[in-house]
């Protein structure tokens, strides 16, 4: 836990309606207009509801059907998973060119570190301008922005004027700002323990201010001691850039079972190709893999298997995740509901040198190479590995 | 089937078996070690299919072995050591019967359900004449100097053992696991003037070292297309050749260098151990690597820096003559190399940061060490 520092500044950068504005970006003929990103099959659920959706009481996780009771005249549209994530890569690369501490929340969320880069780069508050100009000038999306002194409040600041927002919290604005919220929006407070802090009759974050640290702890054990330093608005933790982080994933989950073993590994090929990409990206190499994969009733497995030495090579991983589903889907393969790739053990710094060159392994470091490029330039919907890459 | 050998004998065959059966076998019969009783003594065998072992007890001489009846007898590995390890040193009688195995001694008996001797794998076991002759110490320099460098991993297929060299009386040994190479050259009589290139499991290697003792003056080595023996007075390791093409050695170990460097090889050796107290419990190239600093008329500069840890700096007498250069290394494998090298001088030459580094210490070992990059 990084200690409390004096004038801390951390940003918050939350995309708005991040899928429905890429394809109101896209498809300019869905401007203004309510649009649902989502599969309309039965059970299909709202990935993303534009603003203009919002208004009808259409919000994402919904299901599908739900939806549209709500606002019978929404377009639908089926998401285009790799068309965000390469927006999302490009808005990324704009917020690492203003600081290295960039900790991805996930596609369309980050947090900056931005203290003690005042000299730098100016107060935070116009760094927050800079990258929101920035990202709509080079990707003609918008994004709210909290500046705050830690991570929690800056999320609850990007959340407050959205869309297109941008918040300053300062240490003096705190009571105002968090006093009022329900406590669902504390870090931590998921459906049951909002359930049980409703039940103690607490439903703002002021009335948890009420409680003494040690009550806290009593009723909730660790999370407790968090609640009474959150509702404070104190939280210490640090800013983790991705480079440090211990592993880096990729995963989706399907709108319905997918019974087509072939069609799931298609589609752990490109997790696979996008971990890879990361990976490069940030010059670091994976020693570890492993495989989550949901099927049925939400049952969940991960399967996990370890490479002599770490490697960014596209191909090396995906030879590995390859055999890890591949002996999964051999021991009886199931609908899957969700598949998911994450690379760990990650090793960064200097690089072994090999007495004898795999001419195999430099013929794909080549070829991971001329890919990464094509996809900077034209975006990584361009161009991907074939079924036959293995 | 039914022998009677004093406990000391039969805990020394056992333990040098042991070493090759597997401890979790696909079947129960794997895990087992097979004892022949014949009117010459006892032969125990131990196999996991890849490396086998087998281990004579005489019944001339002074073993004080009795065999009663000859035949063939099948005894869980772990579970008849352990029995063997409760008892006093006092004579053992073993006997089998329909899928049981007895053990007694005035201390106790044991009734143990073994496998049927018929199910057990047949090993062949090569004729003793041919091959050629490695003298037991030079035999074990040689796997010593070697084996930490070949690749552990099985997957690195060919670079898992220890590929052998055998023309005229020269005898190679080479090790690699594609980040260095360690190579020793002996001698060897080969009377037939045979040769070979095979690659030996590393594991085979090391069984017999373990097994060699001192009154067992030379180790024959007999090769077949797909098969070595390894045979001494009492053991023969047999195993099957590593399959696959060794990569070109010759090719990576560098001659005539730019760069050479003369250290005493235990002040290398310490000056590396403390800049590496840093790395203790990491992992990884990252976590282990040290950037050495060569300089005409200075020492050699050693420094390690790991983040959030801190960084060191110690500087070894060094002779070096070229153009100075900062070059990465794995402290690991160096340290290795340091460790079997024997003479008080070791020399270190090299081209380029970025080619490989050679280390000999003047007596038939040479060390090749890929470097790490460094910015």
């Amino acid at each position: 836990m990084a200690q409390r520092v004096e004038g801390r500044r951390v940003l918050h950068v939350d995309m708005d309606a991040f899928y429905a504005s890429v394809e109101m970006l896209d498809f300019p003929e869905l401007r203004g207009k309510p649009l649902l990103v989502g599969s309309d099959r039965p059970r299909g659920v709202v990935a993303a509801a534009s603003y203009e959706a919002r208004k009808f009481g259409c919000r994402s996780a919904q299901p599908m059907a739900v939806a549209k009771r709500h606002c019978p005249s929404a377009v639908v549209v089926f998401p285009r998973m790799a068309r965000y994530q390469e927006m999302s890569e490009r808005v990324f690369a704009i917020l690492e060119s203003f600081s290295p501490l960039v900790e991805p929340l996930s596609i369309d969320e980050a947090f900056l570190e931005l203290t003690g880069t005042e000299r730098l780069l100016g107060p935070a508050p116009e760094v927050a301008r800079a990258i929101k100009d920035r990202v709509r000038g080079e990707t003609g999306l918008t994004a709210s922005v909290g500046v705050a002194p830690n991570k929690f409040l800056a999320k609850i600041a990007s959340d407050l004027e959205k869309p297109d927002g941008l918040v300053v919290v300062e240490e003096g604005d705190v009571d105002r700002v968090l006093l009022p919220l329900p406590v669902e929006r504390l870090w931590g407070v998921g459906p049951k323990t909002a359930a049980r802090l409703h039940e103690m009759g607490f439903h703002r974050v002021g009335d948890l201010r009420a409680l003494d640290e040690a009550r806290l702890r009593e009723r909730f054990g660790e999370a407790g001691a968090h609640f009474f330093l959150l509702c404070r608005g104190r939280d210490e933790r640090p800013v983790v850039p991705v480079g440090e982080a211990k592993s880096l994933g990729s995963e989706n989950t399907f709108e319905e079972d997918v019974e087509d073993p072939a069609e799931v590994r298609a589609v752990l090929l490109e997790h696979v190709e996008t971990v890879a990409r990361r990976l490069r990206r940030h010059g670091l190499r994976a020693r570890g893999v492993s495989l989550k994969i949901r099927y049925g009733k939400f049952e969940t497995i991960t399967r996990a298997a370890t490479l002599p030495e770490g490697t960014d090579v596209t191909a090396a991983l995906w030879k590995c995740a390859a055999s890890i589903f591949d002996r999964w889907a051999g021991e009886g393969f199931r609908p899957v509901r969700l598949i998911g790739m994450t690379a760990g053990h990650i090793e960064t710094g200097p690089r072994q040198g090999s007495l004898f060159p795999d001419t195999e392994e430099r013929r794909q470091k080549r070829l991971d190479e001329a890919l990464d490029e094509i996809q900077a330039r034209f975006g990584t919907r361009t161009i991907h590995r074939g079924p036959g890459s293995d | 089937m039914k022998f009677t050998c004093p406990r000391t004998h039969l805990v020394e065959a056992l333990a040098a078996v042991s070493g090759v059966v597997p401890t979790r076998g696909i079947k129960e019969v794997f895990e087992s070690v097979r004892i022949e009783a014949s009117p010459e003594g006892l032969t125990f065998l131990g196999t996991d299919l890849e490396v086998s072992l087998r281990f004579s007890i005489p019944a001339k001489g002074t073993t004080g072995l009795e065999v009663a009846e000859s035949g063939v007898l099948l005894a869980p590995a772990r579970r008849l050591t352990a029995i063997l390890h409760e008892l006093p040193d006092e004579p053992v009688t073993m006997s089998w019967n329909k899928g049981t195995c007895t053990v007694k001694s005035p201390s106790g008996s044991w009734r143990i359900t073994a496998g049927d001797p018929a199910d057990f794998p047949a090993i062949d076991v090569p004729a003793a004449a041919e091959g050629i002759e490695v003298e037991r110490e030079v035999l074990k320099d040689l796997v010593l100097r070697t084996s930490f460098a070949a690749a552990r991993e099985k997957m690195r297929y060919a670079l898992n053992g220890i590929l052998l060299l055998a023309r005229g009386t020269e005898l190679q040994a080479v090790a690699t696991d594609g980040r260095r190479l360690s190579h020793m050259q002996a001698s060897c009589r080969n009377p037939r003037g045979e040769q070979h290139r095979a690659i030996v499991p590393t594991r085979a290697m090391t069984q017999l070292v373990r097994v060699l003792r001192d009154d067992d003056e030379v180790v024959r080595l007999s090769f077949t297309e797909s098969s070595v023996a390894a045979s001494t007075g009492r053991a023969v390791v047999m195993a099957r050749l590593v399959e696959g093409t060794f990569p070109n050695f010759e090719e990576v170990i560098p001659v005539n260098c730019e760069k050479k460097a003369r250290i005493s090889r235990l002040e290398l050796e310490a000056g590396l151990r403390r800049a590496a107290v840093l790395f203790a419990s990491r992992e990884g190239v990252s976590g282990n690597s040290v950037r050495l600093k060569f300089e005409e008329g200075e020492d050699l500069v050693v420094t390690a820096s790991v983040a959030d840890v801190g960084e060191a700096r110690v500087a070894i007498p060094c002779e070096f003559k070229g153009k100075g250069e900062e070059v990465g290394y794995n402290a690991t494998f160096v340290l290795e190399a340091l460790a079997v090298a024997k003479e008080e001088t070791v020399s270190f030459e090299f081209n380029s940061r970025q080619s490989p580094g050679k280390l000999s210490d003047g007596s038939h070992f040479t060390y090749v060490v890929m470097p790490v990059s460094i910015d």
